[in-house]
């Protein structure tokens, strides 16, 4: 019985001893590759310019940027009938990613409007389908929807593509808002425009 | 009594003398095997790498972000991977061929991934598939990993990221699907 249970000891032991030889008899070697990844940076610098027709300087109107806001404040004050203001935007690509152009809104007393949606492209006022002269017609039309008969509004992009904006690329737009006989006395209009980019490449339409 | 004390005395004597003498009067040759064991080398090195950012990024439109890769001088068992200008969504294949430069068959046990959440990197070539030693065929294969940006990933920041193929002898390694 005694030497029974001495096999057995012996048995497991040897048991063990190759299962433990299995585990470490490999031999190994490992190819690696490391890699590092860099991202980029999507950055859109705006910057503005306004300028009336108003020699004697009655009307004044002026445009300020807040960077950390990133918006766009453009005041026109003590404006009246037949005078004009031209506002030159443009948006400058200070990073290294391509941008295209999300959505495109316009808050306005108090209403919002959707110029441009590319989740909702036929719903939209203007597409990257239309021409330049088709795009500041409809931007034209929809700027003078709202205003009434209080202003007339042109429009020209010469040439700039705000669709989609290259690291470098500066597109330049000039808005000219001639005010009408029919403009009101003693009013403020306030209205906020927001132009929201992505990477170019996650804009289906580019 | 003192007569058999006599007796017997010599007679042990003499049976001493008689082992000792037989000890000592054997012939004897010896018959030596002497064994030596060379062992084999497990040894590979990546002869080439690649990847399919060749210009326009792959899957897009434009040349925004590069992707370089390139065999560490110093040690052939490594490749180093650089992509610059990255943004979410961009992905790269890289591909690198590996080499059994050594003397024993081996096959791939396992490919370990190291990767922060906002690098995805996937790699899945030849998982117990067998080398062999150079110039047996199949001395060398393929392996290749997909690199993808994902939408969490922070704009100029760094990320970095590991593939390990693990080889080990053939031996030792459960053929495929077995």
């Amino acid at each position: 019985m005694r030497s029974k249970g001495l096999i057995g000891v012996f048995g497991l032991l040897v048991i063990a001893l190759s299962v433990l030889g299995v585990a470490y008899a490999h031999w190994s070697k490992v190819v690696t590759v490391t890699g590092t990844v860099k991202t980029g940076k999507l950055e859109l610098k705006p910057s503005c310019t306004v300028s009336t027709d108003d020699d004697k300087q009655y009307c004044t109107a002026s445009c300020e940027i807040d960077v950390e806001e990133n918006t766009v404040t453009v005041t026109v004050d003590k404006a009246y009938p037949c005078i004009t203001v031209t506002i030159e935007f443009d948006l400058e690509n200070t990073g290294t990613i391509p941008a295209g152009l999300y959505k495109w809104t316009v808050t306005f007393e108090g209403n919002d409007y959707t110029i441009f949606d590319a989740e909702n492209i036929p719903g939209s006022e203007i597409n990257p389908g239309m021409t330049e002269e088709e795009v500041e017609d409809a931007l034209e039309d929809f700027a003078e929807t709202l205003a009434g008969d209080c202003a007339t509004v042109t429009v020209d992009f010469d040439g700039s593509n705000f669709w989609q904006i290259d690291p470098g690329e500066n597109p330049t737009v000039t808005i000219t808002i001639h005010f009408e006989e029919d403009l009101p006395q003693d009013e403020t209009y306030t209205f906020t425009m927001k132009l929201e980019y992505w990477n170019w490449n996650e804009v289906g339409y580019l | 009594m003192r007569n058999k004390r006599l007796v017997i005395v010599p007679a042990i004597l003499l049976l001493a003398l008689a082992v000792a003498g037989f000890a000592y009067a054997h012939w004897q040759k010896t018959i030596t095997i002497d064994g030596e064991v060379n062992t084999g080398k497990l040894d590979l090195i990546i002869v080439s790498a690649s990847d399919d950012d060749t210009g326009i990024d792959p899957g897009k439109n434009k040349d925004v972000a590069d992707t370089t890769i390139t065999i560490d001088p110093n040690d052939p068992e490594k490749a180093i991977v650089t992509i610059t200008n990255a943004y979410p969504s961009y992905y790269v294949y890289i591909h690198i061929t590996i080499k059994n430069v050594g003397t024993v068959p081996v096959k791939l046990k396992e490919i370990r991934i190291t990767a922060p959440e906002c690098i995805e990197v996937e790699g899945w070539d030849h998982v117990g598939e067998q080398l062999d030693p150079y110039p047996n065929e199949p001395y060398q294969s393929d392996y290749s990993a997909r690199i993808h940006v994902k939408e969490c990933a922070e704009q100029g920041a760094t990320y970095t990221f590991t593939i390990e193929f693990e080889f080990w002898n053939w031996n030792e390694v459960p053929s495929e699907g077995g």
